[in-house]
């Protein structure tokens, strides 16, 4: 009766097992329980009750955890290959949202108005949709190849020279907040470019800008074009050098000398709303941008303090 | 006590993880089958269970350090285990390795006291 208990449990460990190995394990697993089930009758001197044998089976653990001690447990991705995997993934998730952006703004710019409402969602979902799609692809590549990559090769042609300098602590820059940066900065050159529109979707709204801003556009885009460009570099190698810190700081400069231009004049901008009978004009007072040149100031000087620390650290 | 006690477990368990492979190769001077093996190992002072004692039976054949064969002993079928010439290279290669290890450690022991 006893034996029948053990057979049903070797039985059931099979049916967990692939075909290759599942009557090789089974029965050395039985060979195994009536091993045990002797030892135990011997030391007792007597057979094993059925609930003697049912505790011995409890022992052992569920056939479908028995079973799984046998079967191969590959990963997906390897240990040692993680790192560069994970870093790969963070690089194709950044350049698949600044493509998104990219198409998004050519989108923008190919239709006569802009739906602020409709185009965030769309490059959201399609960054989330696209990095899914990536994520799946680089997955299956690392796990079709990724025995036979070996991480030494990767990095073989590795120099010492390359190596960051040592900054301040915590002195490395948020990939997520430079990403921000970027993408804001990204738009904001095609908004005022007018590569999209200026308008805000189909309401009646318009931004009037002075006759002062034609002069200052060229400065302004090579300002923020600058700052785009330092902000896709600091995505690139996310930690501060010199080189780094003292063109953000140096960047202050010219902002500044834009945002006192700008507070010079009587009405900088001007939004209209409503149809051309029913239009209403609001003018935002150059106090405004006084007030923004005093809140830059204080921000540039909390800057400067903090990078200065910074720059003693890596000089 | 609890979580402090897991992480013992757990480091104990690495360290047997290691020393398990060479206790069996040890033990594979002479041939045993699975149940015998672990009867072995636990009347020598190392207690291992079913669940990992036969997948590293078969990881290590399947790294040919063991060979096996099916044999009937005392009216029961059971698989046969055996050192393979592999398996003797390694029990030895290890073996020096643990008295290296082991040697260093004592060394390391009589340095901090």
């Amino acid at each position: 009766m006893s034996n029948q208990w053990l057979e049903r449990y070797a039985y059931a460990v099979k049916s967990h097992l692939p075909p290759k190995v599942r009557n090789d394990v089974a029965d050395e697993l039985l060979s195994d329980l009536q091993d045990e089930c002797d030892y135990r009758a011997e030391t007792l001197e007597r057979d094993l009750t059925d609930d003697e044998v049912q505790q011995l089976l409890q022992e052992r653990g569920h056939p479908l955890l028995v079973a799984a001690d046998f079967l191969p447990r590959p990963s997906l991705i390897s240990e040692s290959l993680f790192p560069i995997y994970a870093q790969l993934l963070r690089w194709m998730v950044m350049a698949i949202a600044i493509a998104q952006v990219c198409v998004g703004v050519i989108q923008a710019a190919q239709v006569s108005s802009l739906n602020l409402w409709q185009l965030l969602p769309q490059i959201t979902w399609g960054t989330l949709n696209g990095s899914l799609y990536g994520f799946a692809w680089l997955t299956l590549i690392f796990y079709l190849f990724g025995e036979s990559i070996n991480r030494a090769d990767i990095f073989k042609n590795w120099k010492p020279d390359s190596l960051p300098k040592v900054t301040a602590q915590g002195a490395y820059i948020s990939r997520t907040g430079t990403a921000i940066e970027l993408v804001v900065l990204t738009y904001f050159i095609a908004w005022i470019n007018r590569v999209i529109p200026q308008s805000l979707g189909d309401n009646p709204i318009e931004l009037v800008f002075a006759d002062g801003w034609h002069n200052l556009l060229p400065w302004i885009t090579a300002l923020m074009f600058t700052s785009a460009l330092l902000a896709a570099v600091k995505l690139v190698s996310p930690y501060w050098t010199r080189p780094k810190a003292l063109i953000e700081l140096a960047l202050h400069i010219p902002t500044l000398i834009i945002l006192g231009i700008i507070s010079q004049w009587d009405a900088p901008v001007s939004i209209i709303i409503g149809h051309e009978e029913t239009a209403k004009q609001f003018v935002f007072p150059a106090t405004w941008f006084t007030i923004g040149l005093l809140g830059y100031a204080v921000v540039a000087t909390i800057d400067l303090i903090k990078k200065r620390g910074m720059l003693r650290a890596m000089s | 006590m609890t979580e402090e006690h897991e992480r013992l477990n757990k480091l104990t368990m690495e360290l047997r993880r290691g020393v398990l492979i060479m206790a069996v190769l040890e033990s594979m001077v002479t041939s045993h089958y699975g149940y015998s093996l672990r009867r072995h190992l636990e009347q020598n002072g190392l207690d291992v269970d079913e669940g990992t004692l036969y997948p590293l039976l078969r990881r290590l054949e399947s790294q040919q350090l063991l060979t096996s064969d099916w044999q009937v002993q005392e009216g029961r079928k059971r698989r046969v285990y055996q050192l393979s010439d592999n398996g003797q290279t390694a029990r030895i290669t290890m073996e020096r390795e643990w008295r290296h290890l082991n040697q260093a450690l004592t060394n390391l022991a009589e340095d901090t006291q």
